[in-house]
């Protein structure tokens, strides 16, 4: 007997949503799939493992969306140490990027990516001196717009 | 110099990947408008009720409005772009089982979203069964199942030619 034909012995302890969705679907077919197990075409298999997928990604895009977990400016902090600059950073962003899915995206990219890129910075002070001067454009943009909305 | 020319390449490459990563997440063009205030609280996350009646549910995701109550969102991979009887089953059972557990308001409605072979994505507002008819039908399952009450037969030509079980069920009174 196939994994695909599986007979069941007694009622489960539990129902499922998607167990009793079927009863939308056929309530006969619920009576035959509990008799005899689920039985599936090769195409409705096939349709099955491509819907998994497809949730997998949803998923994933879900993460995007969700509040980020704010944790320290690990990068910020190892190269500018604790100061005005990382400070900055971080209000830039609670108050900008955390407002935007695009923001959350990058926050998530950031905490991703931290903690390699610390690693092979550390012992490397050329390389700090490289980041703190991809850093600057991102700490005069940050200090100008914190003026700004302090001005308003 | 030199310095300056790396940090403007990393840049320059960093930028493109954040892009890339960004293109890959999926455009949110029908997510309901709705839900673009709305904050994700839940995300494939399991449901589990132990009593009265013993109840799972995994729900896709949960989002809870300005006003505080939860709107569920289910995602459905389908050739047609149509909600079922058995979508609305599922998103009224998963509800019972998020109110249950979490003591949260959950709203009586909720959003089936049809992802198509080309996948675009169409997001369907739909009713949903209130506490007491899932009940019922979690009550109907059981009397089909073990005190042996005859089942409908949907009768539904598309239905019964990709069933497995025809044979079995033209036996069937």
């Amino acid at each position: 007997m196939s994994a695909n034909c599986r007979p069941r012995s007694g009622l489960r302890e539990s129902v499922s949503a998607s167990e009793l969705a079927q009863m939308g679907v056929c309530e006969r077919l619920v009576l035959f799939e509990h008799r005899y197990g689920q039985r599936r075409s090769a195409q409705q298999r096939k349709d099955m493992a491509q819907g998994g997928q497809e949730h997998r990604r949803f998923f994933r895009e879900g993460r995007v969306q969700q509040p980020v977990r704010k944790g320290p400016c690990f990068i910020a902090t190892l190269v500018y140490g604790e100061g005005y600059e990382v400070s900055v950073l971080r209000a830039f962003r609670d108050q900008v990027l955390c407002r935007s899915m695009l923001g959350r995206g990058v926050i998530l990219a950031y905490y991703r990516a931290a903690p390699v890129v610390c690693r092979m910075l550390t012992g490397h002070p050329w390389l700090i001196r490289v980041v703190r001067a991809l850093l600057r454009p991102a700490v005069w943009v940050a200090t100008r717009l914190e003026r700004w909305r302090a001005g308003r | 110099m030199i310095q300056g020319v790396i940090a403007g390449i990393v840049l320059i490459i960093l930028f493109i990947w954040v892009l890339r990563r960004l293109g890959h997440q999926g455009d949110q063009v029908w997510l309901p408008w709705e839900l673009r205030r709305a904050q994700l609280v839940y995300a494939e996350q399991l449901f589990k009720v132990p009593a009265p009646v013993a109840l799972t549910a995994r729900v896709d995701r949960g989002y809870r409005n300005p006003a505080g109550i939860i709107v569920l969102v289910e995602l459905k991979t389908r050739q047609c772009d149509r909600v079922y009887r058995s979508d609305v089953i599922e998103l009224s059972a998963q509800r019972v089982a998020v109110m249950a557990q979490t003591g949260e308001q959950v709203a009586l409605y909720a959003y089936v979203v049809v992802q198509g072979p080309s996948g675009r994505r169409v997001a369907h507002r739909t009713g949903l069964l209130d506490v007491v008819e899932v009940e019922g039908l979690i009550l109907r399952r059981e009397a089909i199942l073990i005190r042996g009450t005859a089942p409908r037969c949907w009768r539904s030509v598309h239905l019964c030619r990709g069933c497995c079980f025809q044979r079995r069920c033209r036996n069937l009174p």
